[in-house]
């Protein structure tokens, strides 16, 4: 059986990822998928720990956690392609008419 | 052997009701216009704030603890409806300027409320974040629904950096399931109340994971970035909605999960005060530079989010009470100044500080409720401001963080720089011709402005009228439910 410190740390890995992403990529696209890649990682971890307290709660609240990942993809794509449309890009450094 | 479901619908009542106006409006949009809709969610709030009479010291829950209708979220959801009935009335007017006006856009507004008040009927980490999640849905579509390039990069500015705020909250919750083996507020306590040392690191990661995803939330510094660009850019409706309505709920969760399920926790309080310095420094230095009024307000939200978050640090007891007393004071001066700017603008960008100049000679009501509205955000005496930040103050240096509360004491003498030069303005004798759009005074909105001003400066005179319904520490000692 694997330990849940293996998952544990394979969650801690995606969770760095995506946070590297959200700060390093300039796409709106990619930043959006690396906030994914963390709802992900906590996934994972609710699962492990769910396990390791043989308690299935933490599982259910991973279909939640899905449901809402899904609802903000909907969202999401909806306010990225209204950009789009109009401005033919997606970097975020491009949107600057707001600053001080 | 199965248990049946506990299942009550009436904790549930003003969740359903405003629910009902929301669900309403995705269906009547079809054969109505949207005044028609405005006025059934009008209606909508404000029974649902006659249903929190009904369930008030009833300490009603449902679904296994899951939904609790306790007094402390009955007062919460209180401040969440005022905020709401505030900004429809707004809306009624301004919407069609802003070209909101479309059924859609209320529609979205109370779904938003229904997540909020669920957010403070919460008494487990899934059914608020449920809640949080619904209203900062609605809000990235409420912020982006204008279809300006403004309101559109705002959008999503909102959005990205909501969503990877709400990716590190979840992250805490599965870090404090994962230290208590519970998702429910109640449970929670009673394992962080007994510390065992193999869990200690996890649940102090989780509590500040969660800390940071609520940070992103109510805009704490170093979290805020992206606060002045959204309620700067949405339009102006919006943004009075965005910063009362959903910060009073981003407060209320915080307040049930750090004020009751994790109140044990150790770790937090510290980095908690951290954070409250550097927006006391950040949200009102920036102020002090700021030419827009809509900008400068938005600022001044940050600003305030320390002033409100100062309450967390405070025994719940004392904490509670305050947190909802002064946001209650909140969102009254904050709808109303920004209610005046969205009449009294000619784009959606607001209007620069030398616009005002003179203001009081051409709206002399407007300009004098500007001048309330702004002496009781600075938080001079004879308004509810200043009793407010009495009560915060006070919650922080009991519980020993003087250093938090002298730091906002200093902070607060530098907010009265920008609070008081745009007052002065007003009242200044100006030629020029008027850069205000003059047709903006409107009955619902000066309706909502003297809400503002009459409820600031009564709750300023006789601050017991709403402190005698939050003062009872019993109300707050159970902030987990039973």
């Amino acid at each position: 059986m694997v330990p849940t410190t293996s998952y544990l740390a394979l969650s801690g890995i995606l969770f760095a990822l995506g946070m590297i992403g959200v700060l390093t990529r300039r796409t709106a696209i990619m930043v959006f998928l690396s906030v994914e890649l963390m709802l992900n990682a906590a996934n994972l971890a609710l699962v492990a720990f769910a396990r390791s307290w043989g308690d299935p709660t933490g599982q259910t609240a991973v279909f939640i956690v899905m449901t809402l990942a899904a609802a903000e993809v909907a969202i999401g794509l909806a306010i990225i392609v209204a950009i789009f449309r109009k401005r033919e890009t997606t970097n975020v450094d491009d949107l600057a008419a707001l600053k001080g | 052997m199965l248990q049946p479901p506990d299942v009550s619908l009436t904790p549930l009542l003003p969740v359903l009701i405003v629910l009902a106006g929301a669900v309403s409006s995705t269906l009547l949009g079809f054969w109505v216009s949207r005044r028609i809709l405005t006025f059934i969610n009008l209606g909508a709030v404000t029974l649902s704030a006659l249903s929190l009479g009904l369930l008030w010291n009833r300490a009603a829950s449902a679904f296994g603890g899951s939904l609790q209708a306790d007094n402390a979220a009955l007062l919460l959801a209180f401040v969440i409806l005022t905020g709401t009935l505030m900004t429809l009335l707004v809306t009624l007017d301004t919407a069609w300027r802003a070209r909101v006006s479309f059924p859609e856009f209320d529609a979205m507004l109370m779904y938003a409320v229904t997540g909020c008040l669920l957010i403070a009927f919460s008494g487990d980490l899934i059914v608020m974040l449920i809640g949080l999640e619904i209203m900062s849905l609605s809000g990235y579509v409420l912020a982006t629904l204008q279809g300006s390039r403004r309101a559109e990069e705002s959008g999503l500015k909102y959005f990205l950096l909501g969503a990877a705020g709400s990716a590190v909250l979840i992250y805490g919750i599965a870090f404090v399931y994962g230290a208590t083996g519970s998702l429910n507020y109640a449970a929670i306590a009673e394992k962080t109340s007994v510390l065992n040392p193999e869990n200690t690191a996890i649940l102090v990661g989780g509590a500040l994971l969660m800390l940071c995803g609520f940070a992103f939330k109510v805009a704490l510094a170093p979290f805020h970035q992206w606060t002045p660009d959204v309620y700067g850019g949405a339009p102006t409706s919006v943004s009075l909605f965005l910063s009362t309505v959903v910060k009073v709920a981003a407060f209320a969760g915080m307040l049930r999960v750090f004020g009751g399920a994790l109140e044990n926790a150790p770790g937090w309080h510290s980095v908690l005060a951290v954070l409250i310095a550097a927006t006391l420094i950040v949200g009102n230095l920036a102020a002090l530079r700021q030419t827009n009024f809509k900008r400068m307000l938005a600022y001044s939200a940050v600003a305030h989010t320390g002033f409100l978050a100062m309450a967390l640090l405070g025994t719940p007891q004392v904490g509670g009470a305050a947190l909802t007393y002064y946001l209650l004071v909140y969102t009254l001066m904050t709808a109303a100044a920004l209610a005046i700017v969205a009449a009294l603008q000619r784009s959606e960008e607001g209007f620069s500080l030398l616009d005002m100049r003179g203001l009081y000679y051409r709206h002399p009501a407007y300009a004098v409720a500007l001048a309330v509205c702004l002496a009781s955000l600075a938080g001079l005496p004879p308004f509810a401001g200043f009793f407010g930040k009495y009560l915060v103050f006070q919650a922080a240096y009991q519980n020993g963080y003087a250093w938090i509360s002298i730091l906002a004491a200093l902070t607060s003498v530098a907010a009265l720089v920008y609070y008081l030069r745009p007052a002065m303005l007003l009242f200044m004798p100006d030629r020029t011709p008027a850069r205000e759009y003059s047709l903006g005074q409107r009955t619902p909105t000066t309706l909502t402005v003297a809400l503002g001003v009459v409820g600031v400066t009564a709750l300023g005179l006789l601050p017991n009228i709403w402190y005698s319904w939050v003062a009872n520490p019993a109300i707050w000692t159970l902030l987990v439910g039973r």
